[in-house]
C-alpha cells in the first residue's frame, strides 16, 4: 500500500473589473447619485464587476469563496472612500459563485489556475477556509492599507501558494518596483 | 497607493498633487479609455475636479 496521500484541487479564480468609459461612467455616476440622495447607489454585484473580484473554490466552481469588507449599513460611496483613505474594515467571506457567472455573462475573461496539493495540506486550506467563511480573523483594506488583505491576499493568508516558484515569474512581478514597499495591517 | 502608506497631511498632498498631474496628462493625451481601479484612486476630496469632469461629467463646484 503507497503512503503518498491522493493530489487534491484547489481552484483560484479571478476577473478583471470592466472600467472602460461607458462602465466607469455609469459606476461613477451611480455613486454620486448615492452621494446627492438621488439613487440607491451601484449594487454589491455592479461594484464587483467594477472592482474585479478574486475567489477560491473546491468544487469546481459550484461554490467561490470571496473575501469581502463589510461596512455594516455605510452608503457604497462612503465605504469605497474610506478604503481609499486607507481605513480597514471588517470583513465577511461569502459565496461570489453569482458575481463569476455575471462577470462571464458579461464577457469579462475569468481566469483560473489548479493549486494541486496533497491531501493533508489541502485538508489544512480547507480548514482555514471552513473557520474564515464562519468568521474572518482579518481585517479588508486596500494595499497598504490598514485592513490585513483584501481579495487577493486573502488567499495568501488561507495558505494557498499563489506562485509557481519560477524564478522568471517573481522576477517579472511589477511590484518590485511598483509598490517596493507593502503594509498589511495597522502598525505604527 | 504610496497615498495610504502616510497620514501626514503634507505628504499626501503631496502625492496628490502628482496625481494630479497624472491626471491632466492623460486627459490632455485624449487616449484615456481605462478607469483606474479603486484601490489605485484617492479619496474624493484628494481627487482633482478634473477626474469627475472627465468619468462622469460632473460639474465642477464654484
Amino acid at each position: 500500500m503507497s503512503s503518498t496521500p491522493p493530489c487534491r484541487v484547489v481552484q483560484v479564480m479571478a476577473f478583471r473589473g470592466d472600467r472602460s468609459r461607458p462602465r466607469a461612467a455609469a459606476f461613477q455616476r451611480a455613486l454620486d447619485d448615492e452621494r446627492n440622495g438621488h439613487g440607491p447607489g451601484p449594487s454589491p454585484i455592479e461594484c464587483l464587476l467594477f472592482a474585479g473580484h478574486a475567489g477560491v473554490t473546491t468544487n469546481g466552481g459550484a461554490a467561490i469563496y470571496g473575501f469581502n469588507p463589510d461596512g455594516g449599513g455605510l452608503p457604497v460611496w462612503q465605504l469605497l472612500d474610506r478604503l481609499k483613505n486607507g481605513d480597514a474594515f471588517p470583513a465577511v467571506v461569502r459565496d461570489d459563485a453569482f458575481a463569476f457567472a455575471t462577470a462571464q455573462k458579461h464577457g469579462l475573461p475569468v481566469l483560473s489556475f489548479e493549486v494541486i496539493l496533497p491531501e493533508p495540506r489541502f485538508q489544512e486550506v480547507g480548514g482555514a477556509l471552513d473557520a474564515e467563511r464562519r468568521n474572518s480573523q482579518y481585517s479588508y483594506g486596500f494595499p497598504n492599507g490598514d485592513g490585513d488583505c483584501n481579495c487577493i491576499t486573502w488567499l495568501e493568508r488561507l495558505g494557498l501558494p499563489l506562485l509557481t516558484g519560477r524564478m522568471d515569474e517573481f522576477i517579472g512581478l511589477t511590484g518590485w518596483t511598483a509598490a517596493p514597499s507593502r503594509r498589511f495591517g495597522r502598525c505604527v | 497607493m504610496q497615498f495610504r502608506g502616510t497620514r501626514h497631511e503634507a505628504e499626501r498632498k503631496a502625492i496628490a498633487e502628482d496625481y494630479s498631474q497624472t491626471v491632466e496628462r492623460l486627459i490632455r493625451g485624449g487616449g484615456w479609455g481605462e478607469m483606474p481601479a479603486p484601490e489605485d484612486q484617492l479619496p474624493d476630496r484628494w481627487m482633482p475636479e478634473a477626474f469627475f469632469e472627465y468619468w462622469a461629467g460632473r460639474q465642477a463646484t464654484p
